[in-house]
């Protein structure tokens, strides 16, 4: 039998005799059993000690679940300012966190509409569709609206896109903040800066930042 | 999250093994587990809810720190929070349901304070002078092996036995309460459970005999 084997066993019969002992008391038959075990152990031992380590660590456990939960059952007041933190966290993650409906940001939108449609021309040609949608390679479809970028890509838990935008020789002219939504929150007015030739890049990074893939324009 | 629509967690079964009187009740565990897996799902509702849940978060990094007597400053817990939040969001996917919610966070929030602490301390481990005054390793793991030794040892025990081990202690659960929430009968509840100390009492012991050596 394989060591790993051994020690199964060892540990199922030292199982089943901790039962025995804790459960029913240390008979005789089970104390001669566990001092069969014991002796075979290579770090030896007896008895009494193996009931007193697992009674020790019985009681660490019990002894850390009631420090989980008194410290669970504490202070019940959160810090507002902790509050909106974490709800702001969890909206981001779950790609609830854009508002809309404010009069601000429909004036807004309205406002930057008709400059945001000449920033996307250069991208629309005879076959183009009509609506507002840009394709940015295969695979992807990017809306550009007047809130800014927006496409159809879930992240993995925890994972974010960084949006890189370069020029026709390939120089960078802006990079995102990490995205953990597929939305890039951007005035029209600094994408109208951008030259025409501009490319895209979506970088898809995993929740331990690991590059997943690259999506780009061509 | 890969989750099938329709798929029964180990919660599930909790939820049909309800059984009143017991420390914690298995209808709980389910919601929570449905919960999590709804909202990392794009349940709105869901994540809302979520939100409140993971409130406990900075409280809870707020009491550990408390009990170990300001080991952060306020700026290294408010630091701490955020990693925290991250840490969880990466890991919720694996939540199924084997504790409540807010233990399964608070055990997280844990270690990662334990982590944080020792990183501030410019250490490589915590120091445990008091844990070598003891001559005896085997009687001496109650009072000296901390809870950070215990939390390690139990995610390398892993499921199955390290559930049952944590349903009975953490979650108050029976052994009859145990073996109806994961599906199995109560004598193997208990052989998951005696295994699970017998390899607990085994590994703690080595642990403190390494770090004696």
């Amino acid at each position: 039998m394989s060591s790993d084997g051994k020690q199964r066993e060892h540990d199922e019969r030292l199982a089943e005799l901790l039962r025995r002992v804790l459960e029913e008391g240390l008979d005789p038959a089970s104390r001669e059993a566990l001092d069969m075990i014991e002796d075979n152990d290579t770090e030896g031992g007896d008895v009494e000690g193996s009931v007193a380590r697992s009674q020790a660590v019985i009681g660490l456990l019990d002894r850390s679940a009631g420090e989980q939960r008194a410290d669970l059952a504490g202070a019940r007041a959160v810090d507002p300012r902790h509050a909106a933190q974490v709800r702001r966290f969890v909206a981001e993650r779950t790609g609830h966190g854009r508002r809309s409906g404010s009069l601000v940001l429909v004036v807004a939108a309205l406002a930057a509409a008709a400059g945001f449609a000449l920033w996307l021309a250069p991208w629309r040609g005879a076959d183009a569709p009509a609506g507002p949608e840009v394709h940015l390679g295969s695979g992807v479809d990017v809306r550009a609206d007047a809130n800014g970028l927006a496409w159809e890509l879930a992240p993995a838990p925890g994972g974010w896109f960084v949006v890189v935008v370069r020029d026709g020789a390939g120089n960078e002219l802006a990079r995102s903040p990490q995205l953990f939504a597929p939305v890039w929150p951007l005035p029209a007015a600094e994408r109208a800066a951008w030259p025409a030739d501009a490319t895209f890049e979506i970088e898809v990074r995993d929740g331990t930042g690991q590059l997943e893939t690259t999506l780009r324009t061509r | 999250v890969d989750v099938a629509p329709g798929a029964r967690t180990r919660a599930d079964v909790h939820a049909e093994a309800s059984a009143p009187g017991e420390g914690v009740d298995p209808q709980d565990l389910a919601r929570d587990a449905r919960l999590v897996r709804d909202a990392l799902a794009g349940d709105r509702a869901a994540a809302e809810r979520l939100a409140e849940r993971l409130m406990c978060v900075p409280r809870v990094l707020g009491a550990i720190n408390a009990r170990r007597g300001g080991r952060l400053s306020s700026h290294d817990l408010e630091d701490l929070i955020g990693d925290c939040l991250l840490g969880i969001w990466r890991k919720l996917g694996s939540y199924h349901g084997e504790a409540t919610l807010e233990g399964w966070l608070y055990r997280f929030c844990f270690l990662e304070f334990m982590n944080k602490a020792r990183l501030l301390s410019r250490r490589p481990e915590v120091s445990k002078p008091e844990l070598l005054q003891h001559e005896s390793p085997e009687v001496a793991i109650d009072r000296d092996l901390e809870r950070e030794d215990l939390e390690r040892t139990l995610l390398r025990l892993g499921p199955p036995d390290s559930d049952v081990v944590r349903l009975k202690h953490y979650d108050e659960l029976t052994f009859e309460g145990i073996g109806r929430a994961l599906g199995i009968t109560t004598k193997m509840a208990k052989t998951r459970y005696y295994r699970g100390i017998a390899w607990l009492q085994r590994e703690l012991a080595t642990q403190l005999r390494e770090r004696r050596a």
